[in-house]
């Protein structure tokens, strides 16, 4: 469970985030949208501890991200899976060993075992055969699931996805959406995703989250938000509207 | 943030405040605490500075660590400096602390001389009683190439005069001569010196050394009366012709040595003193070789400087040490001079004591120079041109 | 004015970063001795890439000073003292030389490198599982510099050595014998011992300005190209103010 209390954020002087409260469930998929620079991606590094509160407090299991000591927060990072922006994998390693590097830091296993873990996540996300490619080789959705897979390698409770369909072409961006739902079920995982996309969102989301300018506008289920009388929540969900029409469409050609 | 730019600049001051403390700070180690103080006093000097070096036996054992000044002490005294030595090193009560030039170019150290191995060790904030002050290489050389000249002049001349001096005695020519060879007269020295030795057993029981002796003053009185004596003696042979010169040249006035040695002994019956007369015109012979090594060392040294184009000697100048060395050169000059000539008496034989002394501290004091001369290596100044140009 | 504070406290604020980072490194060279494989990947970047390059540099130090020195001292007749020139390599043309060369090659380096893992979110990455950055890369590379900065100057050293002896017997002519005579005979071990400590300290600072900038990179490609010319820029200044200071205070104790 992850809870987040009177968050505020701040870069020097700007303000960024001011007064966040929410609760995240258990096997629950909380998805946070909003516009670029509303906060969204700076209120995940909070979440994974990246970076520490100006005020309020952000407590996962009961327990602060931001006071952890670093063997504790060592074992909070073994539970957790995280995936950045732009999939955040190491360019000087293969594929394959960036899905290796957290089992070989937190694991013993040996390496012949690492290897067919490796297959098989990278495998789960879709992406069997590349272990030896560098990420530079491969393209803007690979990279993703590439990330994924890695992020997956711990077999996490939590998860944190930034931006997971951003910049992808709908027919992979709905074919991460069923992997994240398929990821729930199968890890049981409580989930935190930042979106843009709405059509996605309201896919996968169990609660959406919308932020405005630092602040926490609307909280919902999906249905929830659609029935919002907030003329902010219209105005964003209308502005997609046309754009909502064509990606019903294509995940309904999907299916 | 804040506490990010306070603690930064906290550091950047503390960096600041170090890398001037580099500028400032010339010699480490005082600050680092290690080693003990210890006290000398000096009449002057010269440029010693704090920070510079204490040696022993040429081994760097401390620094100077403060230097005052003390215009109501007795000049002798005036300058007290406090040294910093090593904590491994002893320096003992006897030891003697002597300022000492570094090099020709200038820089003076302390060097701790040892003295007597059995004295107390000196412990913290002590005071190291005996000091010297080496002349200054400025106050030396000054016109030196007058200086020197004379001095080897002068010197030649002494040496000539010992010379003959020496072989006449052992040629066993004059009196003093067969008072050395002539048994007859060896039983008679033996009288004299068994008189004396009861004189002095007398003193010794009645008053101890001959320090309390001046003191007290009816031996004052016999000394007076002795000294008297002496004087008569010495007039009386005067009137007489019978200069103990001459005793020493002509052969015919042997005759009368039997009443000079009667006369002798009258008058070392009653001397305390009389002691090491003979002993001294033995010890010339050491003292002609002393000499002659001082010659060919200054005569290496004059020819270094006029070589050198004399310039170091113009930079040089001050009055005392000439004057000294002029007035030791006096001494040597006269007394050898009188004893060649054959004016000597006895009393002129014992200033063969000062004037030894004289020409033993002169010997030392040109070896001083002589040697800080020659420890310039050339290489210095090289390597220092050199890195120089880079 | 307010631009003025404002740099001041920025400054201030980047004084309290590196001395911090360079503690944190320090603090985890335990971590990059355990993880021997980053380490020796470190040492093998640092030595392979510098090792020619640090070579040509020292051979010609040497001919250029034996070429001014034997000029100079030919003015003394000194021209037999020209293995004096070896001492200046060993004070102080060695070790700043080859910190200017690894500052050149490898702080940039790890500027880039370390720039562009930022920008990409792979530092994020790092401490998001549970890695400290200071302890995965800057301590191996901070121990990799500190450690090879004096082999690398040792034989810049040599190689300037043999130029000058080399320049010596041909411009000189003073046989190689005679310059090794001179130049040993005034070496004090004293000074070998100090060029060596400099060289351990200037590796730590061009490692740590590095990777500080590094990690300080924003703003994409062209971030990454500026933090490295400032590494280089910063880590030159660095080393010879360190030089200074440190020679002040080993020569003092």
């Amino acid at each position: 469970m992850i809870e987040v209390r009177d968050l505020e954020a701040a870069y020097g002087e700007t303000s960024v985030l001011q007064g966040i409260s929410l609760t995240v469930q258990p096997q629950e998929i909380m998805v946070i949208m909003g516009q670029s620079g509303c906060g969204k991606s700076t209120f995940l590094r909070h979440l994974i501890g990246l970076q520490k509160p100006r005020a309020g407090t952000v407590q996962i299991n009961g327990t602060h991200v931001s006071e952890m000591s670093h063997k504790d927060y060592r074992a909070f990072c073994r539970s957790v899976g995280v995936l950045f922006q732009s999939g955040g994998l190491f360019n000087s390693m293969t594929v394959g060993q960036n899905v290796a590097f957290p089992l070989k830091e937190y694991t013993r296993l040996a390496d012949p075992v690492i290897d067919i873990v490796v297959k098989l996540k990278l495998q789960q996300v879709g992406l069997g055969g590349v272990e030896n490619q560098m990420p530079s080789e491969l393209s803007g959705g690979m990279k993703k699931r590439a990330g994924l897979a890695r992020a997956l390698a711990l077999d996490p409770n939590i998860l944190f996805l930034d931006e997971p369909t951003t910049g992808l072409d709908p027919i992979i961006a709905a074919g991460i959406d069923e992997l994240i739902l398929r990821i729930r079920d199968i890890y049981q995982a409580t989930m935190v995703v930042v979106a843009h996309d709405i059509a996605s969102s309201m896919q996968i989301a169990d609660k959406i989250a919308l932020f405005r300018d630092g602040k926490l506008i609307e909280l919902g289920s999906p249905e929830e938000i659609r029935a919002s009388r907030n003329a902010y929540v219209r105005q964003f969900l209308n502005r997609q509207a046309e754009r909502d029409e064509d990606g019903e469409g294509a995940l309904r050609y999907l299916r | 943030m804040a506490r990010k730019v306070l603690v930064g600049m906290l550091l950047l001051g503390a960096l600041f405040i170090f890398g001037l403390a580099t500028f400032y700070v010339e010699n480490w180690q005082r600050y680092l605490g290690k080693g003990y103080p210890l006290k000398a006093k000096f009449p002057l000097v010269h440029t010693l500075d704090v920070g510079d070096i204490v040696r022993m036996s040429g081994v760097e054992v401390g620094a100077v660590e403060e230097l005052t000044i003390n215009t109501e002490a007795p000049p002798q005294r005036q300058v007290e400096a406090v040294l910093r030595i090593n904590l491994d090193v002893t320096v003992r009560a006897e030891d003697k602390a002597v300022i000492k030039m570094a090099s020709i170019f200038g820089g003076y150290y302390v060097a701790l001389e040892p003295g007597d191995r059995n004295a107390r060790t000196l412990g913290e904030d002590e005071e190291i009683v005996n000091t010297a002050v080496a002349p200054s290489v400025t106050e030396v050389v000054e016109e030196s190439k007058v200086t020197l000249e004379e001095i080897r002049e002068g010197f030649n001349g002494a040496f000539e005069n010992i010379d003959t001096l020496t072989a006449d005695l052992r040629e066993g020519k004059g009196t003093l001569a067969r008072l050395l060879t002539d048994e007859e007269l060896a039983a008679d020295m033996d009288v004299i010196v068994q008189g004396l030795k009861t004189a002095s057993e007398r003193l010794e029981k009645g008053e101890g050394v001959l320090g309390k002796l001046l003191m007290d003053e009816d031996m004052e009185d016999d000394l007076q009366k002795l000294l008297a004596n002496l004087k008569e003696t010495s007039e009386d042979l005067a009137e007489g012709k019978g200069l103990l010169g001459r005793l020493l040249t002509d052969e015919e006035l042997s005759q009368d040595v039997d009443a000079i040695v009667s006369s002798l002994k009258t008058a070392s019956e009653r001397l305390e003193t009389g002691e090491g007369v003979l002993g001294k015109l033995l010890m010339d012979q050491q003292m002609a070789e002393d000499v002659s090594t001082l010659i060919t060392n200054l005569k290496d040294i004059s020819d270094d400087m006029l070589s050198g184009e004399g310039t170091m000697a113009k930079l040089l100048r001050s009055d005392e040490v000439y004057q000294q060395l002029m007035s030791a050169l006096d001494d040597l000059g006269e007394a050898t001079g009188a004893i060649a000539r054959g004016e000597g008496t006895i009393g002129k034989l014992v200033q063969d004591d000062e004037v030894y002394s004289k020409i033993k501290q002169l010997l030392q004091d040109v070896q001083g120079i002589v040697d800080a001369y020659r420890e310039q290596s050339p290489v210095i100044s090289v390597a220092g041109s050199l890195f120089g140009a880079f | 004015m307010p631009a003025f504070v404002e740099s001041v406290k920025r400054t201030c604020a980047a004084a309290y970063d590196v001395a911090a980072l360079t503690l944190d490194s320090i603090r985890h060279i335990g971590y990059a001795l355990k993880r021997h494989k980053l380490l020796f990947k470190q040492l093998y970047e640092v030595g392979n890439s510098s090792l020619v390059i640090v070579g040509v540099f020292g051979l010609f130090v040497g001919l250029i000073l034996v070429l001014y020195g034997g000029d100079q001292l030919r003015r003394f007749n000194q021209e037999k003292l020209v293995g004096l020139t070896g001492l200046a390599i060993v004070w102080e043309f060695g070790p700043v030389f080859t910190a200017f060369i690894v500052a050149g090659r490898i702080g940039s380096a790890y500027a880039a490198e370390i720039g562009t893992m930022q920008v990409y979110d792979e530092i994020d990455a790092l401490k998001s599982m549970g890695i400290k950055p200071e302890a995965y890369l800057v301590s191996p590379r901070l121990v990799a510099c500190a450690l090879l900065l004096p082999l690398l100057v040792i034989y810049a050293d040599f190689a300037a050595l043999m130029g000058g002896a080399g320049m010596a017997w041909f411009y000189v002519r003073v046989a190689p014998r005679e310059f090794f005579r001179i130049f040993f005979q005034y070496l004090e071990f004293r000074e070998m011992a100090r060029s060596l400590v400099k060289a351990v300290i200037f590796g730590g600072i061009i490692a740590v300005v590095g990777c500080y900038h590094g990690f300080k990179t924003t703003g994409g490609a062209a971030g990454v190209g500026k933090s490295t010319t400032q590494s280089v820029v910063h880590s030159l200044l660095a080393v010879l103010v360190a030089d200074y200071f440190i020679s002040k205070i080993l020569l003092a104790l």
